[in-house]
């Protein structure tokens, strides 16, 4: 079938970039019983949060990445995610499977709703309105009083599955890198199967697949709640890790880092958003100890890596196939 | 002999004042290639959009086989069976020559929310897009990149996306445009073999290929049919030849 011969340099690249994926894996495989034999459980929660925002980046790929849906507000489901935990325990629900229900039903019905008005438009456009509704589920929890308003909402009992809690940081790391394969593995299937190749279609030429007889506005639905809901998952485990639901997890700052670990990582690739989460958040996490001015010190690391790798820290580990 | 596959009756556009389309009756009969002809600004293109549903008429009426389409959205219209080319490539650059045509195959299968298996892998789409590629001449190019192909390869590739539907009515709207004259001529070849398998609607400034291909030609000067009837039959046609054969032939 093969019409050309592969490019052998490009083959080696890629399989470097395999190489490094299952290296890395292995490392955070066996970092929870070598952060307690070193006595620095701390790495395990530096490294959940990690993983965590991997998950939220994976998610927001799907929609900006395969489908060039720009969403500036998924702040919104992760903020969903959150309180769905959060909301629930204060009542004493703890079943965490209501939980995690809770989660991906409201943070896809959100994107629905949200969605159906977003997408009518394009541009400029779609960023504000995403924007404007993760501003107004901020809003809304900030009013919300009884749940804490501004100061955010304790959580005393974490999602608890059977006897398992989400409260022990080792299991919650392990369910969570669980999770991120699981979502990672899933985002390939998706990038390649007709729902993807439609997908990405929209993105490259929307007019042409309208064309082609597709409803597009259906399509890239679907892919949003899709989205959402993962991103809802991800609030889940934030709350759970920090036991703790506050508006800042749906501030439009969280929206823009997820974008930027996104184009870091490699936009449209599915590996990419995983690294670039991991480095954005490293990266903060070093400067903040050696100085005040992180902020700008990743601006400058970014604007590196925007005009050095096309296709993010990704992109570099590939050459230039995906 | 059955009815037409796709007619207008009293079709009438007008944009501000300017008459677009002037009660325009045609009728486009089963495996004839009937084209379009007319000077720039005769409302060719007001026309095709009618057809294609991007702009609805201001009078009159549609049909394709028995369904009225006059006020139908273009998606559907494409699923009853409107097949059509653009006047500039519009294929998808980043996807490969096969998915390009797997998501024409793919379009008319009904809805594509399969979210798990990779689609250039399911024969049900995989075979039917690889005989289309062979039928256009792009069977070794289905793994390439649509952006590191030749332009007359991306016209090609254009036509295998328009024939992979299997549409009733294929619009073709200046499949010449661009080319030079050796790919012209190819794509004359291939338009030739699809002859009584599609019932054609050309539009096309290139009067060799018009007069090669159509067994009808209808002439359009200011939005109005004036002369329908074989190409010997137009090239003799007085009226035709003052106003616009006489031009270029």
């Amino acid at each position: 079938m093969a019409a050309v011969p592969p490019n052998p340099r490009k083959m080696s690249r890629s399989r470097i970039g395999v190489i490094v994926s299952v290296l890395f894996a292995l490392t955070l495989l066996l970092l929870p019983p070598a952060a307690g034999y070193l006595e620095t459980p701390y790495y395990v929660i530096l490294v959940t949060r990690l993983l965590v925002f991997a998950v939220a980046g994976t998610a927001l790929n799907l929609v900006l990445g395969f489908g060039g849906m720009v969403s500036f507000g998924h702040s919104l489901f992760m903020g969903i995610g959150a309180y769905s935990v959060a909301i629930p325990a204060f009542y004493g629900i703890a079943n965490g499977w209501v939980h995690i229900a809770f989660a991906i039903v409201a943070a896809a019905f959100a994107a629905a709703v949200t969605g159906a008005i977003a997408l009518r438009t394009r541009g400029v456009a779609f960023i504000m309105i995403t924007l404007a509704f993760a501003q107004m589920f901020f809003f809304l929890t900030v009013s919300l009083k009884q749940y804490g308003g501004d100061d955010g909402l304790p959580i005393r009992l974490a999602s608890s599955f059977g006897g398992a809690t989400l409260k022990q940081p080792v299991l919650l790391y392990y369910v969570v890198f669980a999770t991120l394969c699981l979502i990672i593995y899933g985002s390939y299937r998706l990038y390649h199967s007709s729902f993807g190749l439609v997908l990405r279609g929209c993105m490259i030429n929307e007019d042409r697949m309208k064309a082609l007889g597709y409803p597009t506005l259906t399509y890239k639905l679907v892919a949003y709640m899709i989205s959402g809901a993962i991103a809802g998952v991800a609030g889940f485990f934030l709350a759970n890790m920090t036991t703790f639901a506050s508006p800042a997890y749906a501030s439009w700052t969280v929206s823009g880092d997820l974008m930027i670990m996104v184009v870091l990582g490699g936009t449209g690739t599915v590996m990419g958003p995983a690294y670039g989460a991991f480095a954005f958040l490293l990266i903060e996490d070093l400067l903040k100890r050696v100085t005040d001015h992180w902020l700008g010190t990743v601006g400058v690391i970014i604007v590196l890596v925007g005009l050095l790798a096309k296709r993010g820290l990704w992109g570099l580990l590939q050459g230039r196939s995906r | 002999m059955s009815g037409p596959v796709l007619s207008t009756r009293g079709l009438i556009k007008r944009f501000s004042g300017v008459l677009a389309s002037d009660d325009v009756d045609f009728d486009l009969m089963p495996g004839e290639v009937h084209a379009i002809i007319g000077p720039n600004g005769a409302g060719k293109t007001t026309f095709i959009k009618q057809i294609t549903g991007e702009h609805f008429p201001t009078a009159g009426r549609i049909a394709l086989g028995d369904t009225d389409i006059t006020r139908m959205r273009t998606d559907r219209r494409i699923l009853l069976g409107l097949g059509r080319s653009f006047q500039v490539t519009s294929v998808l650059r980043e996807l490969t020559v096969l998915e390009n045509v797997i998501l024409a195959v793919q379009a008319k299968r009904g809805h594509s929310f399969r979210f798990w298996e990779p689609a250039v892998n399911d024969s049900a789409l995989r075979e039917p897009a690889l005989a289309v590629l062979q039928d256009v001449g792009l069977g070794s190019k289905a793994d390439l990149v649509a952006r590191t192909v030749s332009y007359g390869e991306l016209r090609q590739l254009e036509m295998a996306m328009v024939i992979a539907s299997d549409p009733k009515v294929l619009l073709l709207d200046e499949p010449m445009a661009g080319m030079g004259t050796v790919e012209s001529k190819l794509m004359v070849d291939l338009l030739k073999s699809f002859r009584g398998r599609f019932s054609t609607i050309l539009v096309e400034h290139d009067m060799d290929a018009v007069f090669a291909l159509a067994d009808r030609i209808s002439v359009l000067v200011y939005g109005r049919i004036i002369a329908t009837g074989t190409p010997a039959e137009i090239r003799e046609n007085k009226e035709v030849r003052a106003s616009y054969l006489g031009e270029t032939a």
